[in-house]
C-alpha cells in the first residue's frame, strides 16, 4: 500500500456505488490496476454489500393485515370524533376562515347577549334601587333553586333503573315513557360520544327506542347496522335482515315490565319471550 | 472476479415503480376508503416486516412493530404532507420505530434468539466452509442460509448507526440521497457512515467468511 492509498481508501464505497465523478472515478480506476493492495480491499467491500444484498427476507404472515385490521378497529375513534378532526385540521389549513369564524361567534355572541331577557334583567336591576338591585341576585339563586327542584321531582317521577345492579327504591310509573341509567360499554362500536361517562341515561319513549336499545345490548348485534322503523327497527347483520316490531299494547306492557325488574333484558331472543316482540327473518339479500 | 452490485433488488413483492399509485391510495384512503389502505399495506408489509427483522433480528420482534408501524401510519396519513415520497417517509417511521424497540429491549437485557434463516449445527458452531475472494460461487455460497445466519448475526453486532445505514444502502437499495432523507442526516455524512459501516461489518466477516 503507497501513501496515496489513503486518498482512495476512503472513496471505495462511492466508487463501488458509482457515486464518484468522472474524473475521480477515472483517478481511482488508473490506481487500482496499479495497487493490489486497494484492489483487494475493493473486491472484499463487494462481497461485503453483496452478503447483505442477499440476504432473503421473510415474508410477512399471511395474517399480517388482518391483524392489523384488528387492532385498527380496536382504536377506532368514536363517531363524530373523525368529523370534528377533519373541522379542526380544515380550520387549521385556512386561517382566514378560522378567523372569520371566530368573528362571527364574537358577533353572534354580542348580538345574542344584546337581546338575551337576562340581560334586559339585569339592565332593569341596574335602574333600580341600588340596594333591591343588590338583593336580586339571592332572590335569582332561590328561584334556580325552585327550578332544580322541580327538574328533581320530574326525574323521580321517571322511573330510573339501573341496570344489573341492586334495584333502587321503587318508584312509580306515572307516564309511558321510562329512563334507563346504562353503562354503554356493552352498547359496542355504534356507542355515542360519551363513552367516558361511567352511566348514561337512555330514554325510552317510543317502540322505536325500545327496539333499537334492545338490539344495541345484544352482542350478537354488535357489528349489525340497524334502521329505525316506526314500529320497531330493521337490523341488518353480515347474513341476515331481521325485522323487530312491537306492537303499542306490548310496548305498554314492556315499559311496565321494565319499571318493574329494574333492567332491560339482555339480548333480543329474551325480549321476544318476555315482551314479545314480532320478529321476521329473511336471508341478507346484499350478501 | 465480477460482481455486479444491483441497485434495487427484488425483496418478495415488486415495488412500485411510480409513485402515483401510492398518492392515490392515499387520496382514496382520506377520502374514507379504507380498501385504500388495505392495498398500502399489502404493497409495503414485506419490505417493512424485512427490514424490522433485519434490524431487529428476531420474527415476533419484527411483527410486533411492523404493526405499531402500519397502525402508526394508518394515524398519521392524514399528516403526511406528501413533500416527500411515501416510502421515504414509511422508511423514516419503520427506522425510528426499530430503534424505540431496540432501547426498549435492550433496557430490559433482551437477546434475540429467534432467526428466521434457521441455524444449522455446524463444526465449530460456524459455516463450514469459507469464502474466497477468488471463489467464483461466492454469490450461491452466500445464499445459503446457514452463512446468512451468520451474516445476519454480525449485522447484529453493528452499531445501531451503521446497521441501519447499510440495510438501507445494501439490502433495501436505496440512493445516499434517500437514505439521507430517511434518517435527517446530511448526504456527505451518509456517504462516510456507509463506507465505516461496510468496513465494520467486512472486518467481521473477514474472520468467518472471507479468507
Amino acid at each position: 500500500m503507497n501513501p496515496s492509498c489513503d486518498k482512495y481508501q476512503s472513496l471505495l464505497s462511492e466508487f463501488i456505488d458509482q457515486e464518484l465523478d468522472a474524473l475521480t472515478c477515472q483517478e481511482m480506476e488508473s490506481h487500482l490496476s496499479q495497487c493490489p493492495g486497494c484492489q483487494e480491499q475493493v473486491k472484499l467491500i463487494r462481497l461485503t454489500c453483496l452478503a447483505v444484498q442477499k440476504l432473503e427476507n421473510p415474508q410477512a404472515p399471511s395474517d399480517f393485515l388482518s391483524k392489523l385490521r384488528q387492532r385498527i378497529d380496536q382504536q377506532a375513534p368514536e363517531p363524530g370524533a373523525g368529523l370534528w378532526r377533519s373541522a379542526a385540521s380544515w380550520l387549521a389549513a385556512h386561517p382566514k376562515a378560522l378567523a372569520a369564524t371566530f368573528s362571527f361567534v364574537f358577533v353572534f355572541a354580542f348580538v345574542l347577549g344584546r337581546f338575551a331577557p337576562t340581560v334586559q334583567v339585569a339592565k332593569v336591576n341596574a335602574e333600580m334601587e341600588p340596594a333591591q338591585a343588590w338583593k336580586s341576585a339571592p332572590l335569582a339563586r332561590t328561584m334556580n333553586k325552585v327550578a332544580y327542584r322541580d327538574a328533581d321531582e320530574k326525574k323521580a317521577a321517571t322511573p330510573s333503573i339501573p341496570e344489573e345492579a341492586a334495584p333502587q327504591p321503587a318508584a312509580e310509573t306515572r307516564a309511558p315513557s321510562l329512563a334507563v341509567p346504562v353503562s354503554f360499554s356493552a352498547l359496542g362500536a355504534s356507542a355515542p360520544a360519551e363513552v367516558e361517562k361511567p352511566r348514561v341515561r337512555i330514554v325510552l319513549q317510543t317502540p322505536t327506542q325500545l327496539v333499537i336499545n334492545l338490539v344495541r345490548r345484544d352482542p350478537l348485534f354488535q357489528a349489525a347496522a340497524i334502521y329505525p322503523i316506526r314500529e320497531g327497527a330493521v337490523v341488518q347483520t353480515e347474513t341476515t335482515v331481521y325485522r323487530i316490531t312491537i306492537s303499542d299494547q306490548n310496548f305498554i306492557n314492556a315499559l311496565r315490565i321494565i319499571s318493574e325488574q329494574q333492567a332491560l333484558p339482555a339480548s333480543v331472543d329474551e325480549a321476544v319471550k318476555t315482551f314479545h316482540l314480532d320478529v321476521e327473518k329473511m336471508p341478507n339479500p346484499l350478501k | 472476479m465480477a460482481i455486479v452490485i444491483n441497485k434495487r433488488k427484488q425483496s418478495g413483492e415488486s415495488k412500485p415503480k411510480l409513485e402515483e399509485p401510492d398518492q392515490e391510495l392515499i387520496a382514496r384512503f382520506l377520502k374514507g376508503e379504507e380498501g385504500a389502505f388495505n392495498r398500502l399495506v399489502l404493497s409495503y408489509q414485506n419490505r417493512v416486516y424485512g427490514l424490522c427483522y433485519r434490524i431487529t433480528g428476531n420474527l415476533e420482534e419484527a411483527e410486533e412493530v411492523a404493526q405499531e408501524i402500519f397502525l402508526t401510519v394508518y394515524k398519521a396519513l392524514r399528516d403526511f404532507r406528501g413533500d416527500s415520497r411515501f416510502s421515504t417517509w414509511l422508511y423514516r417511521i419503520t427506522v425510528n420505530h426499530c430503534k424505540n424497540r431496540m432501547k426498549y429491549l435492550g433496557r430490559r437485557g433482551y437477546f434475540q434468539s429467534e432467526s428466521y434463516d434457521q441455524p444449522v449445527e455446524v463444526e465449530d458452531g460456524e459455516v463450514s466452509r469459507q469464502i474466497r475472494s477468488e471463489d467464483m460461487d461466492a454469490a450461491a455460497l452466500l445464499e445459503q442460509r446457514e452463512t446468512q445466519e451468520l451474516v445476519q448475526r454480525k449485522i447484529n453486532e453493528l452499531d445501531e448507526e451503521h446497521r441501519e445505514v447499510i440495510l438501507l444502502r445494501d439490502m433495501e437499495g436505496l440512493s445516499y440521497q434517500e437514505i439521507a432523507d430517511i434518517l435527517g442526516l446530511r448526504e456527505g455524512t451518509v456517504k462516510s457512515r456507509i463506507h465505516r459501516a461496510r468496513l465494520e461489518l467486512k472486518a467481521k466477516l473477514e474472520k468467518e467468511l472471507f479468507k
